[in-house]
């Protein structure tokens, strides 16, 4: 579905990313772990044409995504707050890309019964999303990237300002929608969450892919070890920070 | 406290909004400049002014009288264009900074404004050409101490006035009546408040003590001051949020996915500080039909061609300024998401253009003084809507900074950029160099039907323009939103 091709990506010199080849099929669960300034949200913004690459190329369902909006049709993504309108509501803004979707305000309410389990009040209120918490303003973003039913659906650390019970609400729904064959590329610091969710990790280091597998039972540990011999404590990721 | 002082300082020199637009600050250095030089000069000359206006009168007193219509005008111009840093503040307020010592920072920093050196300068020259010399030292000193305290006391007033009033607009309006009123009363000589003003001053000045008066009111109003800062500044306080109802747009929806852009778009203008208030005062700019259509104007077709050519774009010009760096905060949003860059740009000329159109219906009236201004203004609605937004569009391609759209309206240059210099302004007068060149050309009325006919094919084009304008947002959308990330 969506493959990296000779991915080079350098700020003032230094080279942030250099991949040379990554795969990924269509229905398939990528988890991207990595410490920070290993190249994760470079990586995501290359995916969604938002910066230039230096070298190589981005292909989206076989057609380069640089230059072109085929990809907009089935992709959906939230990064972070720059992915907000801040001064609509919640509601106004979900309504609003519904709109750019093709949804209609009874698609939206059916949506917003099947996933009540993911908010609360605020995000129904007159609030506009500048007036948010961090955690309610990442919850409508999510909402928003929910909404259009993409075929491809790329997260940016969705867990981390979210509450526990929203956490294990967004991996229960993350799962099924790789049940139904959504492409799914999702970040996180946290590991556990990662190989909870997904079928293969990715291990990001100073822009280069170190490790590439698929998940299973032992993978939580593999990566703890790995992380724990770079000095870093698998305990920190745990807590989100 | 110095410390603090050292951040504000690094705050301001590190923002890449000093570091880049180099050009716009040697501007806004040569406008202060320009007022600092104007208040040198009306300053020292004042006994000249003064003298050919009120001869045989005393010099002083009657300077120390108009100083009262300065104070009071200098109340209304800093409740526009001072800035109090309170917000600057915020981060501090969690750490073990003690809280009293936050406020007083923030009261000695508002001394350091711009509009403070003005009034110094008003009343330094002054002091030492005429006061000093003429009278006796300590009477001097006590006139001057007197004066400084004035700016002090409107310096502080300043936190009230904007606490207690900007939450009722209504008390503006009153200040304001009050202040024409005292103004009126003086220059019509009813009711000469001046001299009561200035009389009292100079009795206050002539007692061996007198400056302890002044000095008592300067800390009265601190210590009020203290206590109202100290009120508001718990940081829920800071942040004010509150319900609002939602207007229901039945005409937009039922235009289908333009209904619901153009809709996004008039939510942009109505629901933030900066672009909404801009966009009214430049409504209240539509006045000044009545100062350039005057007789002698009305038979220069120059003037009259820049005039509707200016009347008929001003309410959308802080929108046009700015296109795509309104989008700045959410430009990413924008890139990504499901909307075609050809709905994004033709959004944003509707827009454009529905804001031209409002513009010009409000000024046909002024097709009553002559009817010719009718059917100038029509062709140059025209113009602006076929020709100067596309300018202004792409000019706004060239424009990296985000627009900060929660920031004041008044005196605020962020987001302007170099592209402003070069494409907007010229922009603007490019309608007059036209004109000149078919004057010369020795058909100069003509050229008023060519804008007519070029704004039409530019609107019945518009398609063309607007894949012209994909181009070059495609060329530059990574430039333009890597400018918008940066804060």
């Amino acid at each position: 579905m969506i493959s990296l091709h000779n991915l080079k990506k350098k700020y003032a010199g230094n080279t942030v990313l250099n991949i040379e080849q990554l795969h990924i099929e269509k229905g398939q669960c990528l988890g991207l772990v990595g410490n920070n300034g290993a190249g994760k949200t470079t990586m995501l913004s290359l995916m969604l044409d938002i910066i230039r690459a230096n070298e190589g190329e981005v292909q989206s369902d076989g057609k380069p995504v640089a230059g072109s909006e085929h990809w907009k049709q089935y992709t959906t993504a939230y990064l972070n707050e720059r992915f907000l309108i801040p001064f609509l509501s919640p509601m106004e803004f979900l309504e609003y890309v519904g709109k750019l979707n093709g949804k209609n305000k009874s698609d939206l309410e059916d949506f917003l019964q099947t996933n009540s389990g993911f908010f609360q009040e605020d995000i129904k209120s007159r609030k506009y999303i500048r007036e948010l918490s961090a955690g309610n303003k990442d919850k409508t973003g999510i909402l928003a990237a929910l909404f259009p039913n993409p075929q491809v659906l790329i997260l940016d650390e969705p867990f981390a300002h979210l509450d526990p019970t929203s956490q294990s609400w967004l991996k229960t729904r993350l799962r099924q929608l790789h049940r139904q064959g959504t492409t799914i590329i999702v970040s996180s610091h946290d590991l556990k969450h990662v190989t909870e969710v997904c079928s293969r990790i990715v291990l990001l280091e100073e822009g280069v892919i170190i490790k590439d597998i698929s998940a299973n039972e032992d993978t939580l540990n593999q990566l703890e070890e790995y992380f724990k011999a770079k000095g870093v404590f698998a305990e920190e990721f745990e807590s989100g920070k | 406290m110095i410390e603090l002082l050292i951040h504000q300082w690094k705050e301001k020199t590190r923002s890449p909004f000093w570091q880049k637009s180099i050009f716009l600050n040697i501007i806004l250095g040569l406008m202060g400049l320009y007022f600092i030089f104007n208040f040198i000069i009306i300053s020292y000359f004042a006994d000249k002014i003064i003298e050919s206006l009120h001869p045989g009168e005393e010099v002083a007193v009657v300077f120390t009288g108009l100083l009262l219509y300065y104070f009071l005008f200098e109340i209304i111009m800093r409740f526009f264009i001072q800035q109090l840093p309170v917000v600057s503040i915020q981060p501090y307020l969690l750490l073990a900074v003690k809280r009293s010592q936050l406020i007083k920072y923030t009261i000695i920093k508002s001394f350091f404004h711009f509009i403070n050196l003005l009034a110094i300068l008003l009343i330094l020259p002054f002091f030492f050409k005429i006061i000093l010399p003429a009278y006796p030292s300590a009477f001097a000193y006590n006139w001057l101490f007197i004066a400084f305290s004035f700016i002090a006391i409107n310096n502080l007033l300043n936190f009230s006035i904007k606490k207690y009033f900007s939450q009722k607009p209504w008390l503006i309006a009153i200040l304001l009546i009050l202040v024409a009123g005292v103004a009126y009363g003086g220059l019509t000589e009813r009711l000469s408040i001046t001299e009561g003003f200035s009389g009292l001053w100079m009795a206050i000045a002539s007692l061996q003590l007198g400056f302890i008066i002044p000095l008592m009111l300067v800390f009265a109003l601190a210590f009020f001051t203290f206590h109202i800062l100290k009120d508001s500044f718990y940081s829920e306080n800071l942040s004010k949020t509150r319900n609002r109802k939602t207007l229901e747009w039945s005409l937009l929806d039922s235009f289908g996915l333009q209904g619901d852009l153009l809709k996004t778009e008039i939510r942009l203008i109505l629901r933030n500080k900066r672009v909404r208030n801009q966009t009214l005062m430049f409504c209240f700019f539509l006045l000044y039909g009545f100062i350039f259509y005057t007789e002698r104007n009305l038979g220069m077709q120059s003037m009259l061609i820049l005039t509707g050519m200016m009347l008929t774009i001003i309410t959308a010009s802080s929108y046009g300024q700015y296109f795509f760096n309104l989008d700045g905060q959410f430009f990413d949003f924008y890139l990504t998401t499901n909307i075609t860059m050809e709905d994004y740009i033709r959004t944003k000329y509707l827009m454009f253009g529905l804001l031209c159109f409002v513009s010009y219906i409000l000024t046909l009236p002024y097709a009553l003084i002559d009817p010719k201004i009718a059917f100038i203004n029509t062709a140059m609605v025209l113009w602006n809507i076929g020709i100067t937004s596309w300018l202004f569009m792409i000019a706004c391609t060239f424009n990296k900074p985000a627009f900060d759209l929660e920031g004041s309206a008044m005196m605020n240059y962020q987001g302007t950029g170099f592209a402003h210099f070069i494409g907007i302004v010229p922009a603007i007068f490019l309608p007059l160099v036209i004109h000149l060149i078919f004057r010369w050309a020795g058909i100069g009325s003509y050229s008023i039907i060519f804008f007519g006919i070029m704004g039409l094919l530019g609107i019945g084009f518009h398609h063309i323009l607007i894949s012209l304008i994909k181009a070059q947002l495609r060329k530059r959308k990574f430039i333009m939103a890597a400018g918008f990330r940066k804060k």
